[in-house]
């Protein structure tokens, strides 16, 4: 039986590797949000997670069409301690995506907003929550 | 500061907060029962419906007075939810309302009454009767939207922020969602008072709101509210926005750190900070490019107080790329202190503290 090597070269190397983003841009242009892309997922978004790194916006914007395979990594790092990482995925991330993608995110978005930090990810994701109230035309 | 003081807001243009009767306060914690009239507000569906002075004597002459007194009645019931409601304000009401029925139905086997006065009076009781279903309508609608005491001051604070429909707006789609445990409810509306302390802000309410915020977000949290900013750089603690450590010197160079000055923030990450030219500590010598990668505050770290174990290397990939590193001058102990970013309190981590001129928001401020 063939055993489907991991797509490495979808993951960057380092923090500075845009080739890899490059590839994983065309994978997915090409072949969607394939199995290849959902399964090194949680690989991709912990380049996201420090806004520092060249990798990380680029990363972000070209998986911004994922949708809802993205609810369960993005769920990860939201319930982490890490507030760092929450502010740098709802920044460039969990903003961008669509209505219902943030959606299926809100109580994991409802506890970063009421866990005081010094990061911003408290702030930031009041402001998505705000921003999605006030994008509703559901009223 | 004197309530109405408090309840002002100067020059805003904004309608100040009014209370509901002379009887009303303010609140002074979570689990007050301020009442707050406000312009509009109507919490419960179908309660506008239960407004007072619509009901008007039948313009027949042949009408008794014993309806108009019972109107009368009907209206002193339902008074009160034309103003902001909570849960005691609608059952009282339908406490009220049963009362008033009870003695039109009393009326109605009034051998005193002519014919024609019982049959003035039904009209009524079918009121009565209309009057409490929408009251009861309403406190379903209030109790499946409000998650309890913390919640119902939470939407209080939201009604004053945004008014009503907004509160709506953030209770309404949770619901749907299928968030409907009172907890949940809770943190979903104390997440949306919480964005709304920005509007109290602008407001000039801040220290009006803030205070009580505090208090819900302990109460839903089950914890003390946590000092912020209370302790010093020295210690581990934030620094403030800047508070300047120490003189700018002119011979040295700056790099920015977006972020706080958590031991975290200024800790690399395993194995994300190990790998690659830019290995180390990520900063930046632009601030410019701190904001452009979505930072709102940063650090800004003197490189010439990094000490003899820290160097800092400009390895940015073009003329727009400031990139530079912060590492020590081998990869173990690069690791080590990644691998302290858990714990904290690496002496690296220390001496990037040190280092650290000013915190400042972005877009920067000129150094004082």
């Amino acid at each position: 039986m063939a055993i489907q090597a991991t797509p490495r070269h979808l993951v960057p190397a380092n923090k500075d590797d845009l080739s890899a983003v490059e590839e994983l841009r065309l994978h997915i242009q090409q072949f969607g949000f394939d199995l290849q892309v959902v399964s090194v997922l949680p690989q991709l978004l912990s380049w996201i997670v420090d806004l520092h790194w060249p990798v990380a916006s680029e990363l972000a914007h070209t998986l911004r069409g994922a949708g809802e395979i993205l609810v369960e990594p993005l769920r990860e790092i939201l319930q982490s301690s890490d507030a760092g990482a929450q502010f740098a995925i709802i920044t460039v991330l969990v903003r961008r995506l669509n209505n219902e993608t943030i959606s299926a995110l809100l109580p994991a978005l409802c506890r970063v907003a009421l866990t005081l930090d010094e990061e911003g990810a408290s702030e930031a994701a009041s402001e998505l929550i705000g921003s999605l109230v006030a994008r509703s035309t559901d009223f | 500061m004197s309530t109405s003081e408090q309840a002002r807001v100067p020059g805003t243009g904004h309608e100040p907060l009014r209370t509901a009767s002379p009887g009303g306060t303010r609140p002074t914690s979570a689990g007050s029962t301020m009442r707050l009239q406000l312009r509009g507000l109507s919490y419960a569906h179908g309660s506008t419906l239960l407004a007072p002075v619509q009901l008007k004597p039948p313009e027949s002459p042949t009408v008794p007075a014993t309806p108009e007194g019972g109107r009368d009645k009907i209206d002193a019931c339902v008074q009160p939810l034309s103003g902001y409601q909570e849960e005691a304000t609608f059952t009282e009401a339908i406490q009220c309302l049963n009362g008033v029925g009870a003695d039109v139905s009393d009326a109605l086997f009034d051998k005193s009454l002519t014919p024609q006065q019982r049959l003035a009076l039904r009209p009524l009781l079918d009121e009565v009767g209309r009057r409490i279903a929408i009251a009861e309508q309403g406190l379903a609608d209030f109790r499946d939207r409000e998650g309890g005491p913390q919640a119902s001051n939470v939407t209080r604070i939201l009604a004053l922020a945004f008014g009503e429909n907004t509160v709506g707006m953030h209770l309404r789609p949770r619901a749907r969602e299928g968030i409907r445990g009172s907890n949940a409810m809770r943190l979903a509306a104390a997440t949306a008072a919480y964005g709304a302390t920005k509007v109290f802000d602008r407001w000039a309410l801040g220290s009006f709101a803030s205070n009580w915020l505090d208090e819900i977000f302990a109460d839903v949290r089950g914890e003390a509210a946590p000092p912020v900013g209370e302790t010093s750089p020295e210690q581990g603690g934030p620094l403030l926005r800047n508070e300047q450590v120490h003189e700018r010197d002119p011979n040295s160079q700056y790099v920015y750190r977006g972020g706080s000055a958590t031991d975290q923030n200024l800790t690399p990450r395993a194995p994300q900070d190990l790998t690659g030219d830019k290995r180390g500590l990520s900063t930046f010598s632009s601030p410019e490019q701190v904001e452009k990668n979505g930072f709102k505050k940063a650090q800004e770290i003197d490189v010439g107080r990094l000490g003899d174990e820290l160097d800092a290397i400009p390895n940015g990939s073009g003329p727009n790329d400031s990139h530079v590193s912060i590492r020590p001058d081998n990869d173990v102990k690069l690791l080590d202190w990644a691998n302290s970013r858990a714990s904290g309190g690496h002496t690296y981590t220390a001496a990037v503290r040190r280092a650290i001129l000013r915190e400042t928001k972005l877009p920067i401020e000129q150094p004082r």
